[in-house]
């Protein structure tokens, strides 16, 4: 009991006055804003016409949704050319495993050397072959896909891994069968490998759906949010309301609300997992 | 009995006196006793013997040079020194999580320039008048335009550390090249020129991507301004006609005639590309044009020389950038720290960092215009200490106004997006004004300063 009691202290109270804060117009430059209610939902309101948060959000969505698909995709594609048990893939595993056990801040570094038009290798072969070399963080799309290309990078280990994992608890003896009677690789893996790693992947993606939302190192390193607000996810804005401006009370209010849409997202996905486990 | 035998102390005695002894230390370590003690013994007459003054700034060489002279601080006040720096953006909420915490941790901080009104409006800056009085500190060394910044009324919020203007670097050898002999005078001679100098390898046109510093030379060369009549009436200007030529003029010299990535070269960046000659001309804050004569570094320095903004059709407004000492409200040693900021701003230090770091970012008029140091001001052949006081000489009639209003790092942020987005073609001149000018108003209604209009 008293560890339940402490533990869910430590849970819930951070986030009651998370709720708290979000309902003044806490500014620190004038202190007394900090307990000033007399306009609770005023931040809210403003959300509600505030483009530049309507933005973010769509930024956020594209980064999603572009990072969580790519990172599942490359992450099967590469559990199943990795399930296979030699000393060389062994070794090999492990080398995938070098951009997910980096720092994310270095990971973020990495790449601005890599895209830095100045000192850029990957320029620099381009140029070699006569290949256009793009300035890729002043273009609004093409920053947008650094981003999604670094945080790939970083993360498919992750899925990768949980994949391979559950490729190997794959009785040997279903692929035996499977194939006696005449079934091709592709049916194999339809009707045998995916439902036994749907759970997991389930998991995987809502495992990465929540961290895409927290992807605040690449942004923060690589653009700043730029070009404009072409990269400016909600978590940077929110950050960039509270931490740079001041404005604790509006910033609050905008990390509320994603806190709401990423857990109904999650409750969502939660829900195909259940179905998934029945499936199976 | 002879003398001997009567200084003979028994072990009783011995071990009673041990105790008093020990007893004694607890009681004069607790009163201050011994401290105070140890005070007088190690440093008589040292009125701050024993205190250490905390410091948080920008990183700079400037501290380097401050922690190869702190001993001389230490031997003349007893004064030790403990100096944290910090980059930029840390820097800043560093700041504010001080400042407006109240902690007290730290005795001397940054004024930064962009938040000069904020800072004083929320108190948290010391007015520094009573010790100027008091010891009859000379205000008048310093040029007035790097003292009206931390000035309001008749108090003073802080002592100007690093007053910087505006200028621009150049190639000379490129510049003749092109058959240009004299460096423009005018933004329209400058577009003029710009073809004739830009290729492929080498942009024309340089700067950083801190919009907010930049546009406004031009906007104000333009006849625009951020707010109708700063600080008293600050209806947002962003969308005037001078507003949308200014920054088409300047939309066009960076589309046109500046390197591909100049939406993303901030001040490090700006000052690499240049010193590896990607570009002709290099606008900046003359302690960042520095970079260019930086023989370690720069492969230019020896083709290079300055000139003043060129003006624009309502005149020429060099920005100046305003840095200060502050003294934060809840410093517990303010004497201390007062004595300190003294020490840094007086000429032995000052003079010291002109010849061993080059800080040619000076506010006295005494080292500006000493014979002796003259040869530390020119650079490319150039008296840049000579552009730096007329600079700050013009910023004295107030056109930097702008800068120093509470709300000003939101907009400022605004307008880095908005000139972000027009340069990356996401939106045009007047749209991306018109969006800024809504935004803007929303800002300073949301930070407490609604429009009068």
């Amino acid at each position: 009991m008293p560890a339940l009691a402490v533990l869910t202290a430590v849970s819930i109270l951070p986030f009651i006055f998370l709720v708290a804060v979000s309902l003044t117009s806490f500014d620190l430059a004038r202190p007394t804003t900090w307990t000033d209610f007399s306009a609770p939902f005023a931040g809210y309101r403003r959300v509600l016409h505030d483009t530049r948060f309507a933005n973010s959000l769509v930024v956020q969505a594209q980064l999603s949704i572009a990072t969580v698909t790519l990172q599942l995709g490359l992450g099967l594609v590469g559990a199943l050319l990795l399930n296979v048990r030699t000393r060389f893939v062994t070794v090999l595993r492990i080398l995938f495993l070098i951009p997910m056990v980096l720092p994310p801040i270095v990971g973020a570094i990495i790449w601005k050397v890599l895209l830095a038009p100045e000192i850029s290798p990957v320029n620099w072969l381009l140029g070699v072959v006569h290949l256009p070399q793009p300035a890729w963080l002043a273009h609004p799309r093409l920053a947008l896909a650094a981003i999604v290309v670094a945080d790939v990078w970083q993360w498919f280990p992750f899925p990768m891994l949980s994949v391979l994992a559950a490729l190997q608890m794959i009785p040997l003896e279903l692929y035996d069968a499977a194939r006696v009677d005449g079934a091709s690789s592709p049916r194999i893996f339809r009707h045998i490998v995916l439902p036994f790693i749907q759970p997991t992947l389930y998991v995987v993606a809502l495992f990465r759906i929540i961290d895409s939302v927290k992807a605040f190192p690449l942004i923060y390193v690589l653009t700043q949010g730029g070009p404009g607000t072409a990269t400016e996810a909600t978590n940077y804005y929110a950050y960039l309301q509270g931490f740079s401006f001041g404005f604790i009370g509006y910033s609050s209010t905008m990390a509320l609300i994603m806190l709401v849409m990423t857990f109904v997202l999650s409750t969502v996905v939660v829900r195909g997992l259940g179905r998934a486990v029945e499936v199976e | 009995m002879s003398e001997y035998r009567s200084l003979r102390v028994s072990r009783r005695e011995a071990l009673k006196l041990a105790a008093a002894f020990g007893v004694g230390s607890a009681l004069a370590g607790t009163s201050g006793l011994l401290p105070t003690i140890a005070k007088v013994a190690a440093a008589p007459g040292k009125p701050f013997a024993g205190k250490t003054v905390r410091i948080m700034f920008i990183g700079n060489p400037f501290w380097d040079g401050v922690q190869k002279m702190a001993p001389a601080l230490l031997e003349k006040t007893g004064i030790k020194l403990a100096v944290e720096t910090y980059g930029f953006s840390v820097l800043l909420q560093r700041l504010d999580l001080e400042l407006s915490t109240a902690s007290g941790v730290y005795d001397i901080v940054q004024m930064v320039q962009i938040l000069i009104g904020r800072t004083i409006t929320a108190g948290w800056a010391t007015d520094l008048m009573p010790f100027v009085r008091r010891d009859k500190f000379n205000l008048a060394d310093f040029v007035p335009g790097t003292i009206k910044p931390f000035s309001q009324g008749d108090r003073l919020y802080a002592l100007p550390w690093l007053p910087d203007a505006m200028a621009m670097v150049y190639r000379k050898d490129l510049f003749d090249r092109a058959g240009v002999s004299k460096f423009p005078a005018t933004f329209d001679e400058l577009m003029a020129i710009a073809p004739r100098i830009h290729t492929r390898e080498t942009a024309f046109f340089l700067c950083e991507n801190n919009w907010h510093w930049i546009w406004p030379l031009f906007l104000q060369s333009y006849g625009g301004n951020f707010f109708a009549n700063p600080p008293d009436d600050l209806t947002p200007t962003f969308n005037t006609s001078e507003a949308i030529q200014s920054a088409e003029f300047l939309v066009e010299l960076i589309t046109k005639y500046g390197l591909p990535n100049a939406v993303n070269l901030d001040i490090p960046g700006s000052q690499a590309a240049f010193q590896q000659g990607k570009a002709a001309t290099y606008l900046a804050g003359l302690g960042i044009l520095g970079a260019a004569v930086d023989r370690s570094k720069s492969l230019v320095a020896d083709r290079v020389a300055f000139a003043h903004v060129p003006r624009g059709p309502v005149g020429s407004f060099p920005q100046l950038a305003m840095h200060g000492y502050m003294i934060p409200a809840a410093s517990k040693q303010k004497d201390a720290a007062w004595e300190v900021i003294k020490w840094l701003t007086s000429n032995e230090v000052e003079t010291a960092m002109v010849k061993e770091i080059g800080k040619v970012a000076q506010s006295r008029y005494s080292i500006l215009r000493d014979p002796a140091l003259k040869q530390y001001f020119v650079w490319g052949g150039t008296d840049v200490a000579k552009i730096l006081q007329e600079s700050m000489y013009r910023a004295g009639a107030g056109y930097m106004a702008y800068r120093l209003v509470p709300p000003y790092l939101p907009l400022g942020a605004r307008v880095i997006v908005a000139f972000g987005q027009m340069l990356s073609g996401q939106r045009g001149v007047k749209d991306a004004l018109d969006a800024l000018q809504r935004d803007a108003i929303e800002i300073l209604r949301q930070a407490g300063y609604p429009p009068r209009r």
